[in-house]
């Protein structure tokens, strides 16, 4: 900006003295030096510039239009040219101010940090006032929070984003003086406008804050619109949508609202609490988390060493107590230390809701629940992309439009609920709406249709709904801009299954219909069941066991003279031996009727798992097995075992096809 | 010499500091994120300078200064207001309600280093 600036500032001195150089080519004809003039303008107005000096610059350009075949050095024109010149001066001494304070890494970072919290307020702050036009309380803290950005731009001189900021500001001031009501669309502008800050704030994180091109033109146009029609009416309006809006709308989707930020801070961003949170790098917290992991294993080697387990020294005893409560406290407090609340992701999900409904002409609001609840952070992650879809879903499909449901004696509001809760160890989320729900007989002629079940099946109404989670199924009849992008709930299943978790629906036709998901608390540690072969240790997940027991001799039976079955309270289970999955070379044919039977469940399949014998339960930190082994099917990682041997734990899933996943 | 900073934004806050400290007039600083937040520090430190912003949720930086100003204690301390209201309607209300000084934004490095400089020699004096 400065280079051109500085030109601009030296065509005005050349056209203030008259001076006959400054005259190009049509310039002859309109006085000397206003064609040059008008050029140099033009390149300039395209640069992000502040407030006045674009209003200043607008001026001269339309006074030099008209100064075009005139006397150009009448007194208006001469007069503006000069507060052009004062308001040019001063901006380009502050831009080099702004240039020290801004050339400073960290103060980049601050501002960037306090930006995205800020934007992260205007949203939550736009969707209450959506349900809610008269909440003051949010118009004012969305005022703030772009009045805010807005000065902090201003003082790195990052031109780009404070000349948007204080556009939506402006609409935003309108809104808090009563001159524009907050309708949808006003509420749209602004949401765009959020978001291409957004986008605004991860360029500057690459680039030059200083010298950003304008924010999206469109976009600027539309606001500036928005508020000169209010400002110049004296009665309220209610602004109308243009055409391009939702083009515009489904655009600034694409580029995905949820697009992760890369760093996230350790704590939920809450601008009261903010003083007393750190940042931390990912990488460096994983490190520590599993140095903490090494510490706890450490540990309990040493309190199983035979030497210590002889000791009689009682001081040796207590310190050695004393030493197993504080790694246990260390454990816990570096795992709490992944945890965030799954508030921030219903967040983020409210604003999905928002957008569907507005794009399918229902009336939706988004109810949560538990907002509190804490999980693995790289859990919280992974579970937005199928959340996403759950909701599509359940938006697109499972919420009727306003009038049907109003002719089925329902309210035209549909609810998505959003819910998350603690249970047995385990969050449970469950992703509910009151729509139509899911209709068993239509899904089962469409999985007969596509050959996914027999003709002549029976299935009970929980195997049908099942079926929706088959590769290639979709009961979307007509396939919508949203939903049906090739993404089924097969995918969502399996994103689920990856993170040790369990999906389940439940429905009621006309009453509505939801999708239940189990997940562990963290990824980090699982509940194991520890179980010996031979002299081998292997660990199954606890949340894959269902029950287990000592076989009696007629429990056992051959299939077909091949498939090992077990006949237990009725059903029957094929059996997998770990002695062969691990070709431990033993398995004598009278160790049949001995070891233990372990039922456990994948897929929704049940079966057995034959091993020698039980040892015990046990919370196992995992450790991966590194790349060499990355692919041995059956197995997911390894952990050490409170005697410092190496237990390998199994991967239920993949334990019957012997495949990997 | 003591400059209590009120701001809610705790990033503008830091700007306003650096600016300060690259005065050389070495202030000692102090921050208060709200008007509410500000008004205790300054009775408890009695500054020689406040610098507030406007918009801040609880309590505005109006409803401080004018709470400064019944104050015994606090009415003779200059108060420098950053705001972005660029409406000279508004500056004039609030340097007749016992604003020292009125910037307003986009404030820069330069133009508050300018107003500083200015209202620092003054409480030096």
């Amino acid at each position: 900006m400065t280079e051109t600036g500085l030109l601009l500032a030296a065509t005005i001195e050349q056209v203030l003295n008259g001076d006959p150089a400054a005259d190009v080519g049509e310039g002859a004809k309109c006085g000397p030096g206003v064609a040059h003039l008008l050029n140099t303008l033009n390149d300039y107005l395209a640069l992000p510039l502040p407030h006045d000096l674009r209003s200043s610059a607008v001026k001269v350009t339309e006074l030099s239009k008209r100064a075009v075949g005139v006397d150009a050095a009448g007194g208006e024109f001469e007069s503006a040219l000069r507060s052009l010149r004062n308001a040019l001066e001063s901006h380009l001494e502050q831009e080099e101010a702004a240039r020290q304070l801004a050339d400073d890494p960290e103060m980049l970072q601050e501002f960037l940090v306090e930006s995205r919290v800020h934007l992260a307020t205007v949203e939550s702050g736009l969707l209450r006032l959506e349900s809610d036009t008269a909440d003051v309380e949010a118009l004012n803290s969305v005022f703030r929070s772009f009045h805010t950005i807005k000065g902090l731009a201003g003082f790195l001189g990052a031109a780009a984003i404070h000349e948007l900021a204080h556009e939506t500001e402006n609409i935003l001031d309108l809104a808090r003086s009563g001159k524009i009501i907050a309708a949808p669309e006003v509420i749209d502008l602004i949401l765009r406008s959020a978001d291409e800050l957004a986008c605004c704030l991860d360029k500057a994180e690459q680039g030059n804050v200083r010298e950003m091109p304008r924010c999206d033109l469109r976009l600027l146009e539309e606001i500036g619109r928005v508020t000169t029609q209010a400002a110049s009416d004296t009665q309220v309006v209610t602004w109308s949508t243009p055409v391009a809006m939702d083009s515009a709308v489904s655009e600034a989707q694409s580029e995905s609202p949820l697009a992760d930020r890369s760093d996230v801070a350790v704590a939920p961003p809450r601008s009261q609490a903010e003083a007393s949170v750190v940042r931390i790098e990912t990488a460096k917290l994983e490190y520590l988390i599993d140095m903490v992991g090494e510490l706890v294993i450490a540990e309990s080697v040493v309190r199983h060493d035979p030497a210590i387990l002889a000791t009689r020294d009682p001081l040796l005893s207590r310190n050695l107590m004393q030493l197993g409560r504080v790694v246990q406290e260390v454990q816990k407090t570096s795992m709490s230390m992944r945890m965030v609340a799954v508030g921030t992701l219903f967040r983020k999900m409210s604003r999905l809701v928002r957008d569907l409904a507005r794009k399918s002409g229902k009336t939706v609001e988004m109810v949560t629940v538990g907002d509190d609840v804490e999980l693995d952070r790289s859990i919280v992650e992974d579970l937005a992309d199928p959340m996403v879809h759950m909701i599509r879903n359940a938006v697109d499909h499972g919420l009727e439009t306003p009038a049907d449901r109003i002719a089925a004696g329902k309210s035209e509001k549909g609810i998505v609920r959003l819910q998350a809760a603690h249970d047995a160890g385990e969050i449970v989320i469950q992703i509910s709406d009151d729509g139509r729900g899911l209709a068993a007989s239509k899904i089962l002629a469409k999985a007969r249709r596509q050959g996914l079940v027999a003709e002549d099946a029976n299935l009970d109404e929980d195997s049908i709904f099942r079926l929706i989670f088959e590769p290639g199924f979709s009961t979307a009849e007509k396939v919508t801009d949203m939903s049906g992008r090739g993404v089924g709930m097969d995918v969502v299943r399996k994103q689920i299954q990856k993170l040790r978790g369990h999906i389940a629906i439940r429905s009621v036709v006309g009453q509505g219909c939801t999708f239940v998901l189990r997940l562990p608390l963290t990824l980090a540690i699982i509940d194991g069941l520890v179980v010996g072969v031979g002299s081998q240790r292997f660990i199954l997940p606890m949340f894959a066991v269902r029950e287990m027991f000592a076989p009696e001799p007629g429990t056992l039976v051959t299939l077909e003279n091949r498939v090992e079955a077990a006949n237990f309270r009725g059903h029957l289970y094929p059996i997998v031996r770990l002695a062969r999955l691990a070709e431990l070379g033993h398995c004598p044919a009278g160790a049949r009727a001995g070891g233990v039977l372990i039922v456990v469940e994948s897929r929704d399949q049940l079966f057995c798992v034959a091993v020698d014998q039980l040892i015990g339960k046990q919370e196992v930190v995992i450790k991966s097995l590194g790349h060499t082994f990355r692919d041995v099917a059956a197995i997911s990682g390894g952990a050490i075992l409170g005697d410092g041997r190496v237990g390998l734990i199994i991967d239920v899933n993949s334990l019957r096809t012997g495949r990997p996943d | 010499m003591t400059v209590l900073l009120v701001d809610d934004s705790p990033v503008m806050r830091r700007f306003v500091a650096r600016t300060l400290e690259m005065t050389g007039l070495g202030p000692q600083i102090h921050e208060a994120e709200n008007g509410r937040d500000g008004m205790s520090k300054a009775v408890a430190l009695v500054p020689d300078l406040v610098i507030t912003d406007l918009n801040m949720p609880e309590m505005d930086g109006a409803e401080l200064i004018a709470e400064m100003q019944a104050s015994k204690l606090l009415c003779g301390i200059p108060v420098l207001v950053l705001t972005a209201d660029r409406s000279p309607v508004r500056s004039e209300a609030l340097m007749g309600a016992g604003a020292a000084a009125c910037l307003t934004k986009p404030i820069t490095p330069q133009s508050l280093r300018k107003e500083l400089l200015s209202l620092l020699a003054e409480v030096d004096r």
